[in-house]
């Protein structure tokens, strides 16, 4: 029984080499529910895997003269990274992301996060 | 990398059809921005394909004078289809006693659930469910009964992320819970058996309330606290139970979770005992073969 459970849990662990996962926000820039000073060019938003660009979406709501927010690019060399500039203006107030990505072994995700903008 | 690359290249005309037409609900406890982690004791609402291997508990037993149990557990879950699944569970059991030491297996069991509501907005998850312990498959030694028992079971999952920006700090908390009648095919006492686990998610306060910048090891954890119950329905033994704060960690492809388990009373057992598990997301392992639904 034993020699069995660690087999099967040695298989597991090993096999993920190959495999992906669900893409969850690791991190974005600015913080999830943070205050900046002044607003970005643009929004960053690291996830837990790699993402498919192409078929990933992130939209940006903001205080009225929101300029809004540009189409989801890649970064180079960053695979679990994507970019989406927010045009000006962008006064302050509260500005609410969400995104919804294709992880590379095709899990869809999504979710929501505020950050803020202004003193 | 260049494996995920290639995989991503591989994968696109199913990716876009995927990205059109799957719902995020789907699968690993996933509902809106909400992840349910899979509960050490309580069943958590979700079907998914997953794997826990191995469960490890101690504890001292409610009798006089009490045993010192240890079971090692597993359960496979397998999606049929991407609301219905099936799952396949046994135990292995060592009793201490003053008497002397027995093993043997508990009843092997089979659990079959279908998510019948997702409210992603509400971060809300319902399944129904009928769970099947198998009379006489296990040792009459360590306990295991000779009569089958089916428990039609609601499990339940609710996450909080819908309260106002005012109780942001309450978002990440989440209940989680199951409520079974069990109905032995024989001419034994009927029971209610309950369960909840209250939450509150770390990855979800970093990813969608506030990341407070925390190390990464420390943002994938849900301190939790569950309770499970068993209320006989049909003479006035007491109920029996435990409660079981703990914690549990969530990787990419893997949950580990620790808990201690305190008896509610003395017929529940005597001291703290633990419980131990490694729990593995085949739908992220095998996404393309075991970890997908059947149909």
């Amino acid at each position: 029984m034993r020699t069995l459970t660690l087999s099967l849990c040695a298989a597991l662990a090993l096999a993920p080499a190959a495999a992906g996962a669900h893409a969850f926000l690791k991190q974005s820039d600015p913080r999830v529910g943070a205050t900046v000073a002044k607003a970005p060019a643009s929004l960053r938003l690291t996830f837990t895997e790699g993402v498919v660009a192409a078929f990933c979406r992130v939209s940006v709501t903001g205080p009225a003269g929101f300029g809004g927010a540009g189409a989801v690019r890649p970064v180079a060399g960053a695979p679990a990274t994507l970019s989406v500039d927010l045009h000006g203006p962008t006064p302050p107030g509260s500005y609410a992301v969400h995104w919804r990505v294709l992880s590379v072994d095709t899990h869809v995700t999504e979710g929501d996060f505020r950050f803020r903008v202004g003193p | 990398m260049h494996i995920k690359l290639a995989a991503a290249l591989g994968a696109l005309p199913i990716a876009a059809a995927t990205f059109c037409a799957a719902s995020p609900a789907a699968a690993h406890g996933i509902v809106g921005n909400r992840f349910f982690p899979a509960t050490l004791i309580t069943d958590d609402p979700a079907v998914a394909d997953e794997l826990s291997l191995p469960t490890v508990d101690t504890f001292k037993t409610g009798d006089t004078p009490p045993a010192t149990e240890t079971d090692i557990s597993g359960e496979w879950s397998k999606r049929i289809t991407s609301r219905f699944g099936v799952s396949f569970d046994g135990a292995w059991t060592d009793l201490k006693t003053p008497g002397g030491d027995v093993s043997g297996f508990q009843n092997f069991g089979t659990t079959f659930k279908y998510l019948a509501v997702t409210d992603a907005p509400h971060e809300l998850m319902v399944s129904v469910g009928l769970e099947a312990e198998w009379g006489g498959t296990g040792a009459g030694r360590v306990g295991a009964d000779r009569t089958t028992t089916l428990t039609p079971t609601v499990y339940f999952g609710k996450g909080a992320g819908d309260l106002p920006d005012s109780l942001a700090w309450a978002k990440p908390f989440a209940l989680t819970g199951v409520i079974g009648y069990a109905i032995p095919l024989a001419h034994e006492p009927r029971s209610l058996e309950t369960g909840f686990a209250l939450e509150y998610s770390l990855p979800y306060l970093s990813s969608h309330v506030r990341d407070l910048g925390l190390p990464a090891v420390v943002n994938q954890m849900t301190p939790l606290v569950e309770v499970q119950l068993e209320t006989p329905l049909q003479d006035r033994a007491p109920s029996t139970g435990t409660i079981d704060p703990g914690v549990i960690w969530s990787g990419h492809h893997v949950q580990l979770g620790a808990e201690a388990l305190i008896p509610i009373n003395g017929a529940s057992g005597h001291g703290v005992g633990a419980i131990f598990q490694v729990h593995f997301f085949l739908d992220d392992i095998f996404p393309h073969s075991l970890g997908k639904p059947i149909w």
